[in-house]
Formats: structure tokens, sequence, C-alpha cells
């Protein structure tokens, strides 16, 4: 068989059906024919280059990859969530404390709920907050304090707040 | 978009309770004697705001408290009879049902794994020991303000002082409701030490950690 038809057999064997399917080239047949095998590529298939038949490298879409790397990030953010929130939960439910908390609900259903019980948990248990209101990303700041006295002008009379 | 950082980068960020803890929050009945109108004091509410506004619930009854929200330095130094406070309505956190009470008395809600902000608009007041009417936990809810008028709020009468430490509480929950800057109690704290320290007509008593610094 020629190189060019051995090349087109092995890509043309790669069954590229979507995000998750891969197929297989060898490194010799991708530097014969680099370009068909990027074209592939481009259309979306994930190849593994391989070197005597061990697996050595893949080639993935650009867009493919930054879409992995973020659902990477995405799960390493998750398991940092879960392992600050997991101690919080887990102190209540020692307590015996109703903190509101939806992993708490679903383990010890019927807890103090007394605002005073709650309130006291609260304050004393170190907690990070991960997302807002409505899971949106926190803006963190820090203030520096400008340091002495700020003298301030003006009074309300001097202005005509009823225009 | 990025994990954070190593471990001491994370500890470095907000990591404090909103609140501080129940008994922290009044003065006791004599020190509160000693102490001026300030930001974050609860009082009864007036029949109506400077505007007119009547003060009271759907039902007729008066509003169960109001939170001052104006600065302190204008209910003290600068305070007419006439002169205009903003103050925030307090809700008895007994109206509310059991989960979102939790919620807003922690200030954050775990879902799904995350600690969430909850109730942003809202303020945690514990109740007031030596107070039989507010005896009970509460809210301010920073959505609903009215101005009313120094005399009015003097006439109804302050139910009791909120204490220096947390009043910091309150003012970093406000910027967080104001602006959504979470930032650290640290911070706020030494800020508001810093104000205090620098601030030579600061009403006594100082906070311990105000005491009068000369530059």
């Amino acid at each position: 068989m020629s190189r060019s038809r051995e090349t087109e057999s092995a890509l043309a064997g790669a069954v590229v059906s979507g995000y998750a399917s891969s197929a297989s080239v060898s490194s010799t047949v991708l530097h014969a024919k680099t370009r068909e095998a990027l074209d592939r590529v481009r259309d979306g298939a994930c190849l593994a280059v391989t070197h005597y038949n061990e697996v050595d490298a893949y080639l993935v879409p650009p867009a493919q990859l930054s879409d992995m790397a973020a659902r990477l990030n995405e799960a390493d953010i998750r398991e940092l969530e879960l392992r600050d929130t997991l101690p919080l939960v887990l102190a209540a439910a020692r307590a015996g404390v109703a903190i509101p908390s939806e992993s708490l609900e679903r383990i010890v259903p019927t807890l103090d709920q007394s605002w005073r019980a709650v309130a006291e948990f609260a304050a004393s248990f170190s907690l990070r907050l991960s997302r807002g209101e409505h899971g949106e990303p926190l803006t963190r700041g820090r203030l520096h304090a400008a340091a002495g006295p700020i003298e301030e002008f003006g009074e309300d009379d001097d202005l005509i707040l009823d225009a | 978009m990025s994990i954070p950082g190593s471990a001491a980068e994370r500890a470095a960020l907000v990591s404090d309770a909103w609140y501080p803890p129940p008994d922290a929050y009044w003065v006791t009945p004599d020190a509160q004697d000693n102490r001026p109108f300030r930001y974050g004091d609860l009082f009864n509410a007036p029949s109506s705001s400077a505007s007119g506004q009547v003060l009271t619930t759907a039902d007729g009854a008066h509003w169960h408290a109001v939170m001052v929200l104006s600065p302190s330095c204008e209910v003290i130094s600068k305070v007419k009879d006439d002169s205009l406070v903003e103050v925030a309505r307090v809700v008895p956190l007994a109206a509310q049902d059991p989960k979102p009470g939790a919620a807003i008395v922690a200030g954050w809600q775990e879902k799904d794994g995350r600690t969430m902000v909850a109730y942003a608009h809202t303020v945690f007041l514990a109740g007031v020991p030596h107070s039989a009417s507010h005896s009970e936990g509460m809210f301010a809810n920073l959505k609903e303000t009215v101005r009313v008028t120094m005399a009015d709020l003097r006439s109804a009468g302050r139910i009791a002082a909120l204490d220096h430490d947390a009043r910091v509480a309150v003012i970093r929950r406000e910027i967080y409701y104001r602006y959504r800057w979470l930032v650290p109690m640290e911070d706020v704290h030494a800020n508001e030490a810093d104000r205090i320290s620098h601030d030579p007509y600061f009403t006594e008593p100082r906070p311990t950690w105000g005491e009068l610094t000369r530059d």
C-alpha cells in the first residue's frame, strides 16, 4: 500500500462523530499527511497521535480545548466550594442548628430553628462566601484607610432640595 | 478565568461572619443613656415620614421599628428638630417563614455546595434583651427607607443603641448591599477605627479601639 493510501486509510478510519469521540493517527502518518489530519481536527475530530501504538499526544480543535479547560476550571472551583462548604454543614449537624443549608436539610431535616441558635452559630463559624444572591461571582474588595481627618463642607440648608 | 490561587491567598479572602453574636449587638440600658444617637440605632417608628407617608402595615399597625441609616454625625452634631434623618424599616423575623428567616439571620444560604449571600438588602438585628416589645430577632430592610424629622424620631424613642463593634458589621453589610463589594470585616473595622481615632469631635464614649490619635 502506498504511503498516501495508508494515510487516507488511517484518517478515513477515524470515526469522528462529536466532542467525545476520538480516533488515532500514527506519528508517521501525521508527518506525511499533516494537512489532512488537521482538516479532520478542524472538522471537530479529536485525534490521538500514536508512536509504536502508544498514544503520545492528542490533537484537539482549539474551541474544544478551551471548552475542556473551562470545564476543568469550573470543576476545580466546584471542588473548592464543596471543600469549603462541607465542614460548615457537618459542624451545623453536630451542633444541631438549622443553618440555611439545602445540604443540611437533606441530611438532618429537623433541627433547632430558633433565630438565636442560627445567629450564634453563624457568628462563630468561619466560612467563605462563594457566590452572590443569584449565583453570580463575588467582587472582593479591600478598603485602605486614608489616614487623618477629612474636612467636609456644606449644609443641606445651603441647597434648594425641593426645586 | 482562573481559580483562586494558593491556600494563603484563599485564606486572605473574605471569610467573616456577617454579624456578631446576638448578645454583642446592643449596649446595656445604663450605658445607652450615655450614648448619642448613631447610625444603626433602633428606634420606634414615628407615625409618619417627613413627606407625610403613614408608617403603618397593611393592617394599620405601626411599623415594628426603624434603624437609623443616616451617618452618625447627622444625628449628633448637625441635628435640629426639623433635620431629616434616613431610616430603614425594621421587620420582625417571626413574620417570616423559617427558611428565609434563617438565611436572613446568617446572611448567607448554602445551595448546591455554594455559600451564597442571602437577601443582601437585609441586615439582621438581634433581639433587644431589655425591650419587652423587641426581644426577638428582626431585620432592617435596606430597600424600604424613609426620611423622618429628628423631632419625630426623638419623640418615637430609641429602643436600643447599637454597640460600636456591631455597627462595623452593619456598615459592612450596607457596603455590600449598595455596591456589591464584599469587603473583609477587618478592613471595615480598620477604617472605622482610623476614622474615629482621628476625629477630635467624636462624641464620647469612644470604643476601646478608637482612642484619639494626635498626629
